[in-house]
């Protein structure tokens, strides 16, 4: 479809607008960014990669994007979704190669299609949680599996934030926990994100230093790093 | 990553943990294995205003683009991150590798405020390098400042191995070369590489000198150890700006920073003679950018950020010869990418309907003008060159363009300074306010605010007040006092710069080596950080300056003669001591300087060369 006016243009609302959702991963040292900053380096990167992207009308117009699930500064995720709007169809493989050469390394396009559902159709993600403590290991994830597997499990003290209580019991039942060959704690947790059921994992880890001093010691050596494995639709497969 | 996933747990509980560990679009990142010279390079400010620093991106590409240096990039941690080092024993490291700067081989620092001095030291301090270069050996890099502090070196000359003075693109490189050269020959030796840099032209090696003093505290004599290191340093600039490196992909933040925009440097150097103004004089010779550069630079800055606004900066952007040129060229394509223009330093005299037509794409905010001085006989003295017409012209075209809030910049404390001087700020405050009710009802706003902000005047090194006291702090505090009490119209805002942070940079800035060690004080008792104000403490600077037996007065308050030494005759900044004198005489004659443009005065800058088009000499 090619632009055929240059009122067209300067009025993008006029424009068709069609959907691209896009696939991500944010690693590494991209991880401490902030949802806000991810926003405005993404605003800037679909500027540089000379997408045709919609923008919104008005004084400041800015490109349109949805992002399925916010992440917390300081957590990885291997499984990210955007969608922005686009003023004409776009060869897929194309918008991720542009995007790519267009943002740090750190921050990855892997997939990109015109969508049919919504995002508001993801209900739940799946985390991996790394527990680095300076507790005796088996006899720690054994308190931690029984904890979680406890559906009154809860959350008074939050590290951010208000304090505010949270029952997390309710939705750790399935939790897998193990040892890692590195000596750390891995928790597997399977956790809402829709409207209402969202359960950050950090409450999680929150409720659980509750129990445990986990967290109690040097922050040199005791700490939790968390990554998003998945989005998962309602039946719990991989949303897409 | 490893390193990273170490400190996680301490990154997890600061503000802004994104600030130190890098990994930004356009960071450069190289192989250890491959480079010679790894060059660390300090901004002692906190990331967010030092990633708006436009020196420090030119010298980040400069560096770079040699592809046996590796430079990287070094902030002084925010003060909650400061806690965290400390408490966990975490050594000061730099964002591209994640290395401690004791693995550098050179570790440049850039002083842009005398205030940062303390903080500086700090970043030394937490990275485990012993403050004083004498007591620093082999193992350790080799430390090097630049930046406009380092016009006078002298007060902190102790602390650094070697100083470079003025434009650093070409000065470091050639610098990093030599010391990669001296160390695969063999012939490496911190003492004998830093007598081969002082040869190198724009190196002050503190050591290598030796300053004596005469009974009355003031300098007698710097005298060279050796006979082939030049007598005084002339400093560096670079002659064609065309062709000197521009970071067209500088390292793009992914927080807000203080200056979050596309920056186009016009020119070097000012073609006005303020006879306060530092930057006027240790700039020249002025040397401008073509505008076919300038617009190609804007284009490839814009398609590589994506930012969408573009700031036009140097000393004063109306000067520029080809300005029409360059914002014609611009606008062709920024208007309808939706990006604006911003013009930073305009001229009351130079501001037309024009250029305001062409900035009026900038959405936020008011407009700012410096006059600098309340009455005309003062601003005759600064030599600033404006009269009252042109500023109400001035305002009065923002205000045609519905600007709502202007802002007005005045010293107070200069020379020759009377109440009478002071009663012209409040004067030429209300004047800009009636200026505006003048103007037919639908030619403007519906309101107006003009914010009168008043520095105290500090004499700095390379200005015809050089030689000047500065006033006392109760003086200061007495003129800001009056002032208050003659400024009434609602419509003014008055406000002020603390007095006691003045006070304690008119003491830096005209310091000698003498200072040392209440800097060290200052830095290892909180005094980091004194830029911002709720980290200053006049009371804890004093009691420092004290304990080290030195007298703020004589460093602040003192006039000099004409013929007394100064910290910083060891440099050569290009603008002779002659004719400083000379504007210091006319200034007192209350006579103006005509600027570069119709007249050359002689200034003696032309001598260091340079492509420019206003020194007639050449």
């Amino acid at each position: 479809m090619v632009q055929e006016s240059v009122t067209e243009k300067k009025n993008p609302s006029q424009a068709p607008q069609i959907r691209l959702r896009l696939r991500f991963r944010k690693t590494g040292r991209l991880r401490y960014i902030s949802h806000l900053d991810l926003v405005r380096t993404m605003t800037k990167a679909v500027l540089r990669a000379k997408l045709p992207v919609w923008y919104t009308m008005g004084f400041n117009p800015v490109p349109k994007m949805v992002f399925a699930t916010p992440m917390s500064v300081g957590m990885e995720s291997l499984d990210e979704l955007v969608e922005i709007r686009m003023t004409e169809k776009v060869d897929p493989r194309w918008a991720i190669e542009a995007l790519n050469a267009a943002v740090p390394r750190e921050l990855r396009f892997y997939e990109a299609y015109e969508p049919e559902n919504k995002l508001t159709d993801v209900a739940y993600a799946e985390y991996e949680v790394l527990l680095s403590t300076e507790l005796p290991l088996p006899e720690t994830a054994e308190s931690i599996r029984a904890l979680l597997a406890d559906p009154t499990l809860k959350c008074t003290n939050l590290t951010h934030g208000k304090q505010k209580e949270r029952t997390v019991g309710t939705q750790t039942g399935d939790a897998e926990v193990s040892l890692t060959d590195d000596g750390r704690i891995r928790m597997l947790l399977t956790l809402g994100v829709s409207q209402g059921e969202f359960l950050n994992p950090e409450y999680v880890v929150a409720a659980l230093a509750e129990h445990l001093p986990i967290l109690a010691g040097s922050p040199l050596h005791n700490f939790v790093l968390t990554r998003r494995l998945r989005v998962l639709n309602a039946n719990r497969e991989r949303f897409v | 990553m490893k390193k990273i996933d170490a400190y996680h747990g301490v990154l997890r509980q600061v503000t802004n943990p994104g600030e130190y560990v890098g990994g930004e679009l356009y960071e450069v990142q190289k192989d250890k294995a491959d480079v010679s010279v790894r060059f660390a390079f300090v901004f002692p400010e906190i990331y967010s205003i030092g990633m708006s620093n436009l020196g420090m991106r030119i010298l980040y590409e400069s560096l770079n683009r040699r592809p046996e240096i590796w430079c990287e990039r070094v902030f002084a941690p925010a003060p909650d991150m400061r806690e965290q080092m400390l408490t966990h024993g975490i050594p000061m490291t730099a964002l591209e590798s994640g290395d401690p700067l004791t693995d550098f081989d050179i570790i440049g620092t850039t002083l842009q405020y005398e205030l940062s001095y303390p903080t500086a030291l700090s970043v030394l301090d937490l990275a485990g390098i012993p403050l004083y270069a004498s007591e620093r050996g082999e193992d350790m890099p080799i430390l090097v400042a630049g930046g406009p502090c380092t016009y006078n070196p002298e007060p902190v000359a102790p602390f650094y191995d070697l100083f470079s003075i003025g434009e650093g693109e070409s000065a470091l490189v050639e610098l990093s070369l030599l010391y990669k050269e001296m160390k695969e020959k063999g012939s490496y030796t911190k003492a004998a590489f830093l007598h081969e840099a002082a040869k190198l032209g724009g190196f002050y090696v503190p050591s290598l000198y030796d300053v004596s003093y005469r009974e009355d505290g003031t300098i007698k004599a710097f005298t060279p150890k050796y006979d082939d290191i030049p007598s005084r340093i002339t400093k560096r600039i670079i002659e064609d700006l065309d062709s000197a490196p521009y970071p067209t992909s500088p390292v793009l933040p992914y927080s807000e920073t203080v200056h979050d925009r596309i920056v186009l440097e016009l020119y070097r150097g000012c073609i006005r003679g303020c006879r306060f103004c530092q930057a006027g004089m240790v700039y020249r010779p002025i040397r401008e950018k073509s505008p076919e550069v300038l617009c190609r630079q804007a284009k490839c800055l814009y398609e590589n950020t994506g930012y969408d606004e573009i700031s036009l900066i140097s000393l004063s952007t109306s000067d520029y010869s080809a300005i029409d040129e360059l914002t014609d060229g611009l606008l062709s394509w920024t208007d309808e990418k939706n990006v604006s223009l911003s013009l930073p330093s305009l001229r009351i005299d130079s501001f037309t309907e024009e250029l305001m037509r062409k900035i009026s794409g900038v959405r936020r905010g008011g407009i700012t003008f410096a006059p600098e001085a309340g009455t005309q006989r003062m601003r005759d003295v600064i030599n600033k060159n404006v009269t009252e017409e042109d500023l109400l012209r001035a305002v009065s075209i923002a205000y045609s363009f519905k600007k709502e809030s202007v802002k007005l910049y005045f010293m107070q404390g200069l020379p020759s300074e009377t109440s009478e001087d002071l009663d012209g700020i409040a004067d030429l405050a209300s004047k800009a306010v009636g200026a505006f009710y003048r103007l037919p009802k639908e030619k403007r706003g519906r309101s107006v605010k003009v914010t009168v902000s008043v520095s105290a005047f500090v004499p700095k090194p390379f200005t015809a007040f050089q030689w000047e006291a500065q006033d006392s702090l109760s003086v200061m505090q007495e003129k800001q006092r009056y002032l208050r009490s003659r400024i009434t119209d609602r419509k003014i805002v008055y406000r002020w710069h603390d007095a006691e942070v003045s006070r304690i940079e008119g003491v830096l800035a005209r310091g000698d080596r003498r200072l040392a060690p209440a800097l060290v004080l200052a830095a290892r008792e909180g005094m980091a950080y004194a830029a911002w104000s709720e980290h200053f403490s006049y009371e804890k600077w004093n009691e420092i300056f004290e304990r080290t037996d030195i007298d703020p007065d004589f460093y602040a308050c003192r006039a000099r003669s004409l013929d007394e030494v100064l910290p910083w005759d060891i440099i050569d900044c290009g603008v002779s001591k002659a004719y400083l004198a000379r504007e210091r005489e006319r200034a007192y004659a209350e006579k103006t300087t005509p600027s570069c443009a119709e007249h050359c005065n002689g200034c003696g800058a032309d001598r260091l060369g340079g492509k420019t088009k206003w020194c007639k000499n050449q």
